[in-house]
């Protein structure tokens, strides 16, 4: 409809809800798009989760059909920049609209658009690094791929890991001529008309929770870490193992709101954790018949037909609900169980829970603070959140960059502002 | 077309040091004669390509065959001009050598037979010609509430022209007149009059030149499809002689109305858009329109069901929406923000007012599920309730308090007035004491343990929402089990009656139409939609409105698609999609506005919308072979086909997904895409090697239908991961297992392959088929075809289907594994050799 752009869309964050608008904006209009990803990999944070709610489906089915998306569409019109992150962002002149002057810096790219993924590279590899996919739970070697889905579809080296000059075993094996240990990094200047923040959130640190334990003792687990212990690609190949002794878990406990509704911590309520904990006990339940499901919550928060999924897992005769905030978690040192002092609000008990693993459901951070901007300013609420958007200025936001929100609700917000961009573009080339 | 074959067999990442490539350009040149035949040991390099380019140049070749790695892998690579060349892929890298022992015969023989069936496939496929059409692409909106008027103003700004459609005489839906909402952007903690923001945008609405109103008006009817649909609008002409303000706007003879033909002709450039406006008979004009919008939003669940939370017994007990309407009466009358809420019963100032959350709701006898905005809505009312009358307790009955986000700053800014008590509990009686004119309730107060009881003079019931999807209401428990139980007969009956041949193409008309697997393919869709009518009024043969998916909410089934309706071009937002609030409502209308557009723009290029998004091939209707057995018609999962009164199906290209779920129903085989058809894959399978004997296991042949966007991949994965697999195994990606004719089987089994797998996506309630119900259909199917298999006395253990998905890739090795195993349990296929 609208005549093709001169200037790109800046799409900030590659996960689901980047490439999702990415999509949505070059299926529908004639808008170029870069997509600016810092990890090496697109598809973002979900492509950690084992199961999404409530469907309990693989998010590699949708990010398949949008990797489709991607290699079918108009060549050319989406651009994706991975291993980079944006080093400021500056207005070109005064008046609004004339867009942006961004300035991104890319990390060495070691390995080109050569690599085939044979793999031989990682077998000739000698060193060794924690695999941040898998929460650190496990290592991998320094040339490795990223996840089963990996996109672009290429090795990726660590350069904290890597020897370089002293070893080049990856550099030599490679017959594709896939591999430059001399890459440099580079930083650049791109214009773009419009800009989607979509940066994602990251999980709280629930160390800062002093009281639950996280840190100090081995079983106490976060939620997302959670879902890499029952992967296939996770660290345990899928079995819910405890990271203490690797003893297959029979009694967990899930702990709600762990930082969040809670001034000292979060004060909003990152409204998924309860959807996935409730998800992570259905398939704790379904892996291991045996096992036993307790979850502490405040209130369970289920909206719209996500009820369905709240009367599944209550459902469940090894699944209890205790109403109540967990005080404090020690540890039994020997036998590396937890207790959970508890107070059981509905039955105005003071009770004492032991759990052999307890999964902690930490919030999201929105990462949108962290982007560095020049001299303009993203219009943050008090918790750095990007709700607000200005239609003037052709900032837009998505996702949990925008407001706490799950994968539907993100995509959702997506392809609204995919609109956005649409109506910025029409506007722009009215006034030109 | 010639065929001018070049076949490219990669010897890189190991294939050349795990196969003999030798002997594959042998099978390859021996077998297929190809143009041209060569093999790289680097053939995705910019050298390996330039080779191929320069073969295309030279020899004119039109089918390029790649042997080498997964089809999704260097896809933008082997990437040439789709108009001119087909491109098939043969996965010698994930699917034979990394699954396979290297250098061993079997793992040769399934390189061949790999190469044997792509070369087969290019030979009979085709390059496509997407279908190109100069298409209307006004909007279509339905309904005039926050939700409508967000979609049309979007649509507008987007460039595009847009009718919107309102039942009522006035836009604004329902919050049009009433009082206070919560603010729409963070911190969410105050209060703000809906008229300021509201009666901005219907003004802006009925200000912009590229939307045009039609208010007091309904649909009659629509038909066609995206880029053409035919929308028959009712205008009520006796509601607009008596509110003479609303004439302006909607004209009786939209004929002499010159915005409506200035709107058109507008439209792109296109003489033939809606500009058509006829006068059928006075109060009927029909427009065009490229996609829609359902906003027809909800009404409040009927307050009667909750007698025994005491509605009805006096006027005091209402529900939050007739409180709501008590505010704007209150605010209108006084004009001013300073108003005291007295009782209906008496006009006494209310001292004591209780709200009971989830009235009705999260319950299964009455609403099953939560309506999402009460909790907030009721903070809002009991917030208003004490700002009014400041001296009033407010009790507010919960089960969950459900703020989710930042609306947590609402709720906790809420917790520090001492005038409101937050009971989490559950209200076992309700009674009115008329005497003294107070309601009497009892809390099964669960945080104290015992109950306790409360007097009040108001009370306020959140009594939930319901969607304004159809005349045919979800909620209603009665119609809802009947139709489950309706659909479960239907479903019973069809497998039942089902008598399927091997051989369809002989079965004759009756047989044809009696082997139909489902009468409801698309699930509770068709039949619940054909229950439900006055809001579209579709012409469609799979029913008049859009397909529920749950409660009457016709929302997604798909998480990382939310927009995905069963209609193509037409998307519901707001809340009638899935309980919402005005905030949610007003970005759901972009949402959706962007996937009306997109809907056009794509379909103008003959390009697929969702699933299939950029497939330009489409399906051919054989049409003097049909026998009028219209089980297309019935189980295209999209409701994309039409019929004539014969049965003859009425294809829409426009409407369709390009699942295949309409070929793989054909009994005739009539229905063919340019690349994927019963016949090509039929000649892939056909071209299979299989051993006239079975002097060992690795002659067994299992031949794999695998559902090419998650089972397929999963294989890969498992490649990737370098796990064995049987050797026995071909593997054959499909669009989606609905599309597998069950020819397919016949070809297969007599050919003496032993048996078939189908591994495809799960299905059911919570279904993972982007194609709805495409692997239900064919376990349907396939269950049909057992029994037939039994009287060829073949085992029907020998075909059999399996749910996999993407990521338990790991559990593939065991299935595939052990369903070999089961098969050489069983005797060799007796038709080998034959």
């Amino acid at each position: 409809m609208s005549k093709l752009s001169e200037k790109p869309v800046l799409i900030i964050g590659g996960g689901f809800s980047g490439i999702s608008a990415a999509l949505e904006i070059t299926e529908a209009g004639n808008q170029s798009v870069i997509v600016v990803e810092k990890n090496p990999y697109l598809g973002g944070r979900v492509l950690q989760m084992y199961k999404y709610f409530p469907k309990l489906c693989p998010p590699f089915c949708g990010f398949e059909i949008n990797l489709r998306r991607i290699k079918s569409g108009d060549e050319g019109r989406i651009q994706f920049l991975v291993s980079s992150e944006i080093e400021e962002v500056n207005t070109i002149g005064s008046a609004d609209g004339k867009g942006y002057k961004v300035t991104i810096k890319q990390k060495p790219q070691y390995i080109n658009n050569n690599c085939t993924i044979c793999g031989e590279c990682a077998k000739v590899c000698t060193e060794n690094r924690l695999n941040d996919f898998n929460y650190n739970m496990d290592s991998q070697k320094a040339i490795y791929i990223t996840n089963i889905s990996a996109y672009p579809s290429k090795y990726n080296i660590d350069a904290e890991f890597c020897k370089f000059d002293s070893c080049k075993k990856c550099e030599s094996v490679c017959k594709y001529d896939a591999i430059n240990l001399n890459a440099k990094e580079e930083i650049f200047d791109i214009e773009v008309e419009s800009i989607i923040v979509a940066s994602g959130w990251k999980p709280y640190d629930a160390e800062k929770i002093t009281n639950l334990g996280f840190g100090r003792y081995k079983n106490v687990i976060t939620n997302v870490m959670m879902e890499r212990l029952a992967a296939d690609s996770g660290p345990t190949g899928g079995k819910i193992l405890r990271p203490s002794d690797n003893k297959e878990v029979t009694n967990v406990a899930f702990v709600q709101c762990a930082g969040s509704r809670n001034e000292n911590h979060l004060p909003y309520c990152s409204a998924i954790c309860c959807l996935a904990s409730l998800k992570q006990s259905i398939y704790l339940r379904e892996k291991n018949p045996e096992s036993n499901s307790t979850i502490f919550y405040i209130d369970i928060r289920t909206p719209g037909r996500y009820e369905k999924f709240y009367n599944r897992a209550s459902s469940d005769e090894k699944t209890k609900f205790i109403k109540g905030v967990v005080a404090n978690i020690s540890e039994d040192s020997l036998s590396g169980d937890l207790i959970l002092d508890a107070e059981d609000i509905l039955s105005g008990k003071k009770i004492k829970f032991r759990a052999d693993m307890v999964v902690l459901a930490s919030g999201m951070v929105p990462n949108g603070p962290d982007i560095k901007t020049g001299n303009i300013k993203f219009d943050y609420d008090a918790n750095g959140f990007l709700f607000n958007q200005n239609e003037n200025s052709g900032i837009f936001s998505t996702g949990v960059a925008k407001n706490p929100a799950d994968v539907y609700g993100s995509i959702q917000a997506s392809t609204g502002a995919a609109l956005s961009v649409l109506q910025f573009s029409v506007n722009n080339s009215k006034k030109g | 077309m010639d065929n001018k074959l070049g076949v490219y067999i990669c010897s890189g990442c190991d294939i050349g040091n795990c196969l003999n490539i030798e002997k594959l350009e042998n099978t390859a040149k021996n077998e297929y004669k190809p143009e041209i035949c060569k093999s790289n040991e680097f053939l995705c390099s910019k050298e390996g390509l330039h080779i191929i380019n320069e073969d295309i140049e030279s020899s004119g070749l039109n089918k390029i065959i790649i042997a080498a790695c997964s089809m999704r892998a260097k896809q933008d690579v082997f990437n040439f001009d789709l108009l001119k060349i087909y491109t098939e892929r043969v996965n010698l890298r994930e699917h034979v050598i990394w699954v396979s022992q290297p250098n061993s015969e079997s793992a040769q023989m399934l390189a061949e037979d790999y190469l044997r069936m792509g070369i087969t496939k290019a030979k009979k496929a085709e390059p496509t010609i997407p279908l190109v059409a100069d298409l209307n692409k006004t909007i279509l909106v339905i309904g005039g509430g926050v939700t409508g008027l967000n979609a049309a103003l979007n649509s507008a700004k987007a460039g595009y022209e847009v009718i919107l459609v309102e039942k009522k005489n006035n836009l604004g839906g329902f919050p049009y007149l009433k009082y206070k909402k919560w603010e729409t952007a963070p911190p969410f903690e105050n209060n703000i009059l809906i008229k300021d923001g509201l009666n901005k945008i219907i003004a802006d609405v009925e200000n912009c030149k590229k939307i045009h109103v039609y208010k007091n008006s309904e649909i009659s009817e629509i038909s066609g499809a995206p880029g053409r649909f035919e929308v028959k609008i009712n205008i009520n002409l006796d509601k607009n002689k008596s509110k003479k303000n609303n004439i302006e706007v909607v004209s009786a003879e939209p004929l002499n109305d010159s915005d409506t033909k200035n709107a058109n002709n507008n439209n792109n450039g296109n003489a033939n858009g809606s500009a058509e406006v006829e006068t059928l008979n006075k109060n009927i004009v029909i427009e065009n329109a490229g996609a829609i919008i359902t906003a027809t939003g909800w009404k409040p669940y009927n307050a009667y069901n909750l007698a025994y939370l005491g509605y009805g017994l006096t006027p005091d007990i209402l529900t939050n929406v007739e409180l709501e309407e008590l505010y704007s009466d209150l605010y209108l009358k006084n004009d001013s923000e300073d108003f005291t809420i007295k009782r209906k019963s008496d006009g006494n100032t209310v001292k004591s007012a209780v709200f009971i959350l989830c009235a009705g709701s999260r319950d299964k006898n009455y609403l099953p599920y939560c309506s999402t905005v009460c909790c907030m809505s009721s903070l809002k009312e009991a917030n208003l309730f004490r700002k009014n009358n400041p001296d009033a307790k407010v009790y507010i009955i919960y089960r969950d308090i459900r703020t989710p986000g930042e609306y947590e700053n609402y709720y906790k800014s809420m917790q520090n007035d001492d005038g409101i008590f937050m009971i989490k509990g559950i209200v076992s009686d309700v009674a009115y004491d008329d005497k003294n004119n107070i309601i009497k309730l009892k809390v099964d107060d669960t945080l104290f343990g015992g109950s306790i009881d409360l007097n009040a003079d108001m009370l306020v019931l959140a009594s939930g929402m319901v969607p304004n999807s159809g005349d045919f209401t979800a909620n209603d428990e009665i119609a809802a089990s009947q139709v489950q139980m309706n659909l479960q007969t239907d479903i019973k009956a069809a497998s039942a009656s089902t008598s399927n041949s091997l051989n369809p193409s002989c079965g004759n008309k009756e047989k044809a139409s009696s082997a139909s697997c489902c009468e409801n393919p698309a699930g509770s869709a068709a039949s619940v939609s054909n229950n439900k009518s006055g809001l579209l009024n579709l012409t469609y043969r799979q029913g008049k409105e859009m397909p529920d998916l749950i409660y009457g909410f016709p929302d997604s089934n798909f998480i990382c698609f939310p927009y995905e309706s069963r209609r193509t071009g037409i998307y519901p937002a707001g809340s009638v999609r899935a309980p919402m609030d005005t905030v949610f409502s007003v970005d759901d209308a972009k949402g959706a506005a962007l996937k009306a557009i997109q809907c056009i723009e794509q379909t103008s290029k003959g390009k697929a919308v969702h699933p299939r998004s950029n497939d330009t091939t489409y399906p051919f209707f054989d049409l003097q072979r049909c026998t009028q057995c219209k089980r297309c018609t019935e189980e295209c999962p999209f409701g994309a086909i039409d019929e004539d009164e014969k049965g003859t199906p009425k294809p829409n290209p426009e409407r369709c997904r390009r699942c295949g779920v309409c070929m793989g129903a054909c009994p005739v085989k009539i229905i063919s895409f340019k690349n994927y058809s019963v016949d090509i894959i039929g000649s892939m399978l056909k071209s299979i090697y299989v051993p006239d004997e079975v002097a060992k296991d690795d002659d067994y042949r299992i031949l794999v239908f695998a559902c090419e966007n998650d089972a397929y991949p999963a294989i890969d994965i498992l490649g990737m991961n370098k796990i064995q697999l049987p050797s026995n195994i071909r593997i054959i990606p499909v669009r989606c297992l609905g599309s597998i004719n069950n020819v397919w089987y016949a070809d297969a089994l007599s050919r003496g392959i032993d048996g078939i797998l189908l591994l495809g996506c799960k299905y059911g309630d919570d279904y993972q088929c982007h194609f709805i119900k495409g692997s239900e259909l064919a376990s349907c199917r396939m269950e049909n075809l057992k029994e037939t298999l039994t009287r060829l006395v073949l085992e029907s253990e020998r075909i059999s289907q399996v749910q996999i998905e993407f990521s338990d890739y790991m559990k593939l090795p065991d299935i595939l594994n052990d369903f070999v195993d089961k098969i050489k349990s069983i005797e060799p296929n007796p038709y080998k050799g034959f």
